[in-house]
């Protein structure tokens, strides 16, 4: 009994020193992004300290940046949240739409190069993405894609079809034929199988998928840096707000915080369908 | 006192003329055109940001910024231009990362510009800048090699400028009571009397990513005292300079120095975080570009605002001649623009004697290129002012023995980044002979 106590009183300190190790740097940044410059400068780190909405103005354009002493240069971080969300939105749809049934294909069909098939489409994820972008960059330019939503949502595949594709052939497997079958014994036809029997079995399985690709997507940099101007997404937007002239921290601190809340509401919201998607199919 | 009256009245007389002349420039000539501007995020970038709106009611062109932090723009920018895009029109760009990209054909040659009056306003006065750095941006190019030549080509216009300086937190070293030192060993000496003071402070800070970027601030700027030089002879004699015996000895001192002053994470550092140390106070001195010194001392913008001060780069012990390396920020026409005319207006509007100005008294475009920049009462009033310490007296002492310290080729990055990657191995215990050697080695293999 005393034994089982102790065990359980290590086994809660270590969850919770792994905890603050993790929530620590989150922490941290939320409380950087309400601190003036000299505060975030100060040694030994203050914990308590005046806070200020200064730095979100000026990531926003509310405030005049020239009063602030960020430079002349707008932030308007605003646009790149829009492009994010626009881009990675977009990538998990078309991802879905392509991916799903590339997936069912793969999990139900027997055909000739199947394994091989499946494994060229994993292969894009064991490319580095620097070696694949400079040619996309200059293909392109020659086909008006660069620095469009469309172009970024098509490069994006690279990053969230894979991902879609084998999760969802995995979840597929999970699910008994005899299912689909027993809809065919009455009378349904394959579409009608697929959209009224595999999808509704899919959906807790899609809605983790496409949360994992988002966040996959949302975090991308080297295919936004290379290939927009104005179509920025957010990670490259923070690498932006680094400027030499000026105490960039209070500044980049509120920025890493605006880039965090979107990945973090809907990881809250779907937590229950992410970690479904995780172990959907994982248990035969 | 009538001297002076004639001095202010051919001053006068030049200004009225200059404003008569300028007025008889087309600046509409290219009305309605876009153009792309890419650049550094830098306070550089700023000074321009600034005024662009009268640029665009000036001459009717419409220029869009496309600014991105230092190394990501180094990246994009070598895509952009080795792709052939016509994206950007004018770049943001330096002389040695130049000497790479010229020989594919990758900027406007400016001659052409410059010496069209119906291009160059009459008042642009391009002799105006540094001899110095026109001349470093003067070269020919054949068969895929720099030929220097001051007839050349020109290739871009200097912008702003950077000398390497040491600068110290006078706070701290009076605290410490150290005195700045003035060779590399007393710098040793100094980083070990203050880590013995109070070892919460790191006594130096420089980059030393391995990136061409670390080699081309303190090292090179050092290296020189002791007599090294990248590159020694000429032509088909050409040959690395970084196995003398000068080097070994200079690397001997600088590896100890790095291993004695430096933070922990000397590797990763760039200038982020060089600047980071001696605005916070983490940091005692640190040797880089002194326009960061500068820009933490305006009122305000740091707590270090008016403690950080300024004095010539390190030397070898014994010798009193110092060497600094510049770096000048420029702006050039990518080859494959489009709107080259309207590029050339931009550029010349940029880098005029007004922009530098008024960059430099905003305290942006703190090392102008223009000698009627420094020779301003305005900006020498602004610089003067006590919170920028001895900023002006040493960038006077300092420019007068400032150069480019490269030697001019193609190849200039993959031998740099290569020093920069074996001064990181040296830091780290390799032989420092053995490790030159290497690097020696590897360099010309790619002479060949």
């Amino acid at each position: 009994m005393l034994q089982g106590k102790l065990t359980s009183l290590v086994l809660n300190i270590l969850i919770l020193a792994v905890v603050f190790v993790m929530a620590f740097p989150i922490v941290w940044i939320v409380m950087n992004s309400f601190k003036e410059a000299a505060d975030i400068n100060a040694y030994p780190p203050v914990f308590v300290f005046d806070s200020t909405l200064e730095n979100y103005k000026v990531l926003f354009d509310i405030a005049d940046a020239e009063a602030t002493n960020y430079g002349t240069l707008k932030v308007e971080f605003f646009k790149p949240v829009i492009n994010s969300l626009v881009i990675s939105v977009g990538a998990v749809l078309l991802s879905l739409v392509a991916g799903v049934p590339a997936g069912y294909a793969l999990a139900r069909y027997n055909f000739r190069g199947k394994e091989d098939l499946a494994f060229f489409v994993l292969g894009f994820r064991f490319a580095p993405v620097l070696l694949v972008v400079i040619p996309i960059f200059q293909f392109f330019q020659v086909i008006g894609l660069y620095d469009s939503y469309l172009g970024m949502i098509w490069v994006y595949q690279l990053i969230t079809l894979p991902m879609i594709i084998w999760l969802c052939r995995s979840y597929v497997e999970d699910i008994p034929v005899e299912i689909e079958e027993a809809a065919a014994i009455c009378g349904a036809k394959r579409p009608q199988i697929m959209l009224q029997v595999v999808l509704p079995l899919l959906r807790t399985g899609l809605v983790g998928a496409s949360l994992l690709v988002f966040l996959l997507a949302w975090h991308n940099f080297a295919l936004g840096l290379i290939l927009t101007a104005d179509k920025t997404p957010v990670p490259v937007a923070l690498l932006k707000l680094l400027n030499p002239g000026i105490s960039f921290y209070p500044v980049v601190s509120a920025g890493l915080v605006i880039s965090m809340i979107v990945p973090i509401g809907l990881i809250i919201l779907g937590q229950r369908h992410l970690e479904r998607g995780l172990t959907f199919g994982a248990l035969k | 006192m009538k001297k002076h009256a004639v001095a202010l009245a051919l001053t006068a007389g030049v200004l009225t003329t200059s404003n008569v002349l300028a007025e008889d420039f087309d600046w509409r000539k290219y009305e309605g055109i876009e153009i792309t501007w890419a650049y550094d995020i830098h306070p550089y970038a700023d000074a321009v940001v600034a005024y662009l709106n009268e640029f665009e009611e000036l001459t009717g062109i419409k220029v869009k910024p496309e600014l991105y932090p230092d190394d990501t723009y180094w990246g994009k920018l070598n895509i952009q231009l080795s792709s052939g895009s016509t994206d950007w029109d004018v770049v943001g760009t330096g002389i040695q990362p130049s000497w790479d990209v010229t020989p594919a054909g990758q900027l406007t040659p400016l001659k052409e510009f410059l010496e069209d009056p119906s291009m160059t306003s009459p008042d642009y006065d391009y002799e105006d800048i540094f001899p110095a750095l026109r001349r470093a941006w003067t070269w020919n190019v054949e068969e895929e090699k720099i030929i220097d030549t001051p007839d050349g080509e020109i290739w871009a216009i200097p912008h702003a400028f950077e000398t390497v300086q040491l600068m110290y937190r006078t706070d701290i070293l009076d605290r410490l009571g150290v005195e700045p030192p003035r060779t590399l060993t007393d710098l040793t000496t100094a980083c070990k009397q203050i880590t013995k003071s109070d070892p919460s402070i790191t006594p130096m800070a420089v980059r030393g990513v391995r990136f061409w970027s670390s080699i081309h601030t303190a090292p090179i700027s050092i290296a020189r005292s002791y007599g090294v030089s990248d590159f020694v002879g000429s032509g088909e004699d050409l040959d690395t300079g970084l196995d003398s015996a000068d080097s070994i000895r200079f690397h001997k001192d600088y590896v100890e120095m790095i291993q004695t002053c430096a933070p922990d994470s000397w590797a990763n550092d760039n200038w982020y975080q060089v600047v980071d140390g001696l605005s916070s106070g983490k940091t005692a001195m640190a040797m880089d570009a002194n326009m960061f010194g500068f820009w933490n001392n305006i009122k305000g913008a740091s707590d270090a605002s008016g403690k950080i001060a300024f004095a010539p780069p390190l030397t070898a012990p014994g010798e009193a001649e110092f060497a600094s390396n510049i770096f000048a920020w420029s702006l050039a026409i990518n080859s494959a623009s489009e709107n080259k005319g309207a590029a050339w207006y931009f550029m010349q509007w940029a880098t005029s004697k007004e922009m530098n100005v008024r960059g430099a008294t905003d305290g942006k475009l703190v090392n102008s290129p223009r000698t009627s920049t420094w020779e301003n009462p305005a900006w020498i009033d602004y610089a003067k002012q006590p919170e920028f310490n001895n900023f002006y007296d040493t960038f006077n002492t300092v420019l007068a023995k400032s150069s480019l310290l490269f030697t001019p080729r193609y190849g200039f990055g993959t031998a740099i980044n290569a020093w920069a990657v074996a001064m990181q191995d040296m830091v780290g215990g390799e032989d420092v002979e053995e490790r030159l050697s290497e690097l020696a080695d590897e360099i010309r293999e790619e002479l060949e």
